[in-house]
């Protein structure tokens, strides 16, 4: 009897009652605590009838045009050098050598080189370059952002500094300063020195800047006698960079050309008329098949970059943003990829902002234009031609029509 | 002794006021989410009465302040406030989503006049245009949208009334009808997350009044009000992206007139019954000038309670209502809402109670479940209404309890 009191007196009800409230409640809190967190499209049919619909459109190349630029490859991880079908290449690199390195203790003076593929073999010489250059500006014509060489590929001494075979992982050729003369030694020192192929075919030499790291930079071995020892010092490179020429640049000029080392690049306009200026772009793909033409990368990256200057007016000193705006790689060895580029963001750009940014259509290039070396050929018609896939949406309708 | 119609429990003056402020900030403070996933369409969903003790009772609009000749015994400058609170789970087919809000309801003033007139004013929400819906998921589309909707439509209240032999009051009130809604249509991709934003934006004016009229005594009482037609001037500015604005559009909205009736029968001094009727003949809803139909419905609202003081302290009261919504849920027809109606029916269980706080007033609380259905879509929601009242009522019965 005192049990059945006890169960039924007050506090033990209150206890019940609080446990089955409980035991209601939370499993229902639970499942209106995970409904409200979703984004599942409940009511999203009663505004149906305000939505305008989507419209998918594809647009042929309205114009399109190619041309080709010596551009500075100083940015980059690999330097070339040799020739081939496509292209001639040589290094120059600056040491930071001191001018007061005293000559009188040196036993030998080495270049380090090191390459990526122990398989290639390359005969090489170097001698001392002529003429300043920066390492941002170099290229194939230019010594730097504003001067040209005397001599296109760069001016060079005929004194031959070091010669020998590039060979294995890493080769050691010995090099001439300590017994030249003052000036020259002054003129390697603040003009570096040129490296050309003596064989056909291009290696691959590792430079000194980018992600690349000191022990394979390009580097002089110093050896002296200090105090009766033998002891080594290392002048690492202080700048280097790659100048490549192609060979008959003007041989295909109808072609529509994207390639590195000698930088191709394609502008290609798209008539976006046809879009209303109200639509959101949903997608804008971009989209060809090229034939490649000539590779040294497994994978081959692209960017597309918005223009901002008339191509119809200024050609190929059109002005475009540096930054690309999309990218994307392109895989040689599968023949039957097709590239695409999302360019949305320019689309929607060049339809909502048509008055403040008009479109002068895009330029399709290397990214960067430093990366090994490639050339992609893109058809000009037919249906592997660049083509821009878009879809797009119009604004809602009015809440009361 | 049961409250009547004409007992409106509003706070006196002399009673502190920084109460009420206090809860009407707190409402304000609360994050305004969504009401209904119905609101997207028409004006949105008619707002009840800002008041828990006749949300209690399935809201008879003509038994609430909405009724500008209820004030029949009104003696004392009063005034108060309702915070609202509500969830809405929507179910579409396998997909469930839950809504919730909490903002002000409204604000209600009253005093008294020589010669047995009253002043009176206020703020309420009279159409919710708050929703928030996603389209399909990203599994289905390259890119979805998530349309959120906030705003709604006001009126700002203010009125004459005279009562007559403490038993009949009849009244008038002008109302300045203004709000606006903000849609905000996002639109999302699955890559980069990009997004942009169409918004509509429309402003509303309008301008109305409403008479009304009670007769109390302590057996029975009848109350009615009537509000003409109503016309909204709309301003509609649409801008996409952020960026592009296309010409800003007016039209005109044209509701016709609002009929609401109730009854209260009180057999006992503990007992009484409450009966409501609200008549929305909408169908001749036009917008512009060339009077193009909206497609409304000529609809009505019922609703019956009872309320029963278990002590004088403790007034208990439930109700039910029934009504159809004045448009259509769309059905997934595109075509006009005429040709493939879908009627929005709603069901709803009301319950609430008032707690007397001493030298104060009172806290009228009041809970509702609403179960709106049509082919389209169902929605269960869930009301929390919470009215503080400063009324000199209370502050006589607190002596007579021995405060």
């Amino acid at each position: 009897m005192k049990e059945l009191k006890s169960l039924v007196s007050p506090p033990r009800i209150g206890a019940r009652v609080v446990l089955c409230l409980t035991l209601c409640i939370l499993p229902a809190a639970i499942v209106l605590f995970s409904s409200s967190c979703n984004t599942l499209p409940v009511g999203y049919d009663q505004l149906r009838d305000r939505v305008s619909g989507a419209a998918d459109t594809t647009l042929p190349a309205d114009s399109s045009s190619s041309y080709a630029r010596y551009v500075p490859l100083g940015g980059s991880s690999l330097l070339y050098l040799g020739s081939d079908t496509s292209y001639v290449a040589r290094l120059i690199i600056r040491f930071s050598i001191l001018d007061t390195m005293s000559l009188d203790s040196i036993t030998s003076f080495q270049l380090v080189l090191h390459q990526p593929d122990t398989a290639r073999t390359m005969g090489l010489i170097c001698r001392p370059c002529s003429s300043q250059w920066t390492e941002s500006g170099v290229s194939w014509q230019m010594a730097d952002s504003f001067d040209h060489w005397l001599t296109p590929g760069g001016d060079f001494l005929s004194d031959t500094l070091a010669t020998g075979i590039m060979t294995g992982d890493s080769a050691v050729f010995d090099f001439r300063y300590v017994g030249l003369d003052s000036a020259l030694r002054a003129t390697i020192r603040d003009c570096g020195i040129g490296i050309f192929p003596l064989d056909t075919g291009i290696v691959a030499i590792y430079a000194g800047t980018g992600s690349n790291t000191t022990t394979t930079a390009p580097r002089l071995l110093v050896t002296y006698t200090n105090k009766g020892k033998q002891t080594q010092r290392v002048v690492n490179d202080a700048s280097d960079a790659s100048l490549i020429d192609t060979v008959a640049t003007n041989s295909q000029p109808f072609d529509l050309l994207v390639g590195s080392g000698v930088a191709f690049r394609t502008w290609l306009t798209f008539n976006v008329d046809s879009i209303p200026s109200s639509a959101t772009i949903a997608r804008a793909d971009l989209k060809f098949r090229p034939e490649t033409k000539y590779h040294r990368t497994d994978t081959i990256n692209l960017g597309v970059h918005r223009l901002t200057d008339s191509y119809i007016l200024k050609g190929a000193s059109a002005r475009f943003e540096t930054t690309p705006l999309a990218t994307a790689s392109y895989v040689p060895a599968d023949s039957d990829s097709v590239v695409t580029i999302d360019i949305r963001s320019l689309v929607q750009l060049w339809t909502s902002r048509e008055d403040t940014l008009p479109n002068y259509g895009l330029l399709l290039e290397a990214a960067p234009e430093w990366s090994p070396l490639f050339r992609l050929r893109i058809p000009r018609s037919g249906p592997n031609a660049p083509r821009l896939e878009v879809q797009y949406v119009l604004p809602p309708e009015d809440r009361f029509r | 002794m049961r409250l009547t119609i004409g007992d409106w429990r509003l706070a006196s003056m002399r009673t502190r006021p920084v109460l009420a402020l206090g809860l009407w900030l707190l409402a304000s403070a609360l994050p305004c989410c969504a009401q209904s996933f119905y609101n997207s369409r028409g004006l949105g969903e008619v707002t009840p009465a800002g008041e828990a003790r006749v949300a209690g009772l399935a809201e008879p609009s003509a038994l609430s302040t909405l009724n500008p000749g209820i004030f029949v015994g009104l003696n004392q400058t009063s005034f108060h406030v309702t915070a609202l609170a509500v969830a809405a789970l929507g179910t579409q087919g396998s997909n469930t989503r839950l809504l919730q809000d909490a903002r002000p309801g409204a604000f209600n003033v009253a005093t008294p006049l020589p010669l047995g007139a009253r002043l009176f004013g206020g703020i309420n929400q009279k159409f919710s245009q708050d929703f928030d819906v996603w389209s399909e998921s990203l599994s289905d589309t390259a890119y979805r949208r998530h349309i959120i909707g906030r705003g709604g439509i006001y009126a700002l209240r203010a009125g004459l009334a005279k009562s007559f032999f403490n038993r009949v009051c009849i009244g008038g009130e002008y109302n300045r009808v203004l709000g606006g809604s903000r849609e905000n249509w996002r639109f999302e991709l699955e890559n980069e997350g990009y997004t942009s934003t169409d918004t509509i934006e429309i402003d509303y004016v309008g301008n109305t009044f409403r008479l009304g009229g009670s007769f109390q005594n302590d057996l029975l009482s009848l109350a009615g009000h009537y509000e003409p037609q109503l016309s909204l001037r709309a301003q509609r500015t649409k801008r996409v992206h952020g960026v592009i604005s296309d010409t800003t559009v007016t039209y005109t909205i044209s509701l016709p007139h609002t009929f609401s009736f109730a009854g209260s029968l009180n057999p006992t001094r503990r007992l009484g019954f409450d009966l409501g009727l609200s008549l929305y003949p909408w169908q001749g809803a036009t917008r512009g000038d060339s009077a193009v139909t909206l497609s409304y419905r000529d609809v009505w609202r019922g609703s019956i309670g009872v309320e029963y003081e278990i002590d004088s302290l403790h007034p208990v009261r439930i109700g039910y209502s029934r009504q159809t919504w004045y448009y259509d849920a769309n059905n997934g027809y595109l075509t006009t809402a005429s040709a493939h109606p879908d009627p929005i029916t709603e069901n709803g269980l009301h319950f609430g109670t008032s707690v007397p706080i001493p030298k104060f007033g009172s806290l009228d609380i009041s809970g509702e479940l609403l179960y709106r259905n049509s082919l389209a879509l169902r929605e269960t929601a869930g009301r929390l209404m919470l009215t503080l009242s400063y009324s000199e009522a209370w502050a006589k019965r607190t002596r007579r309890w021995g405060y």
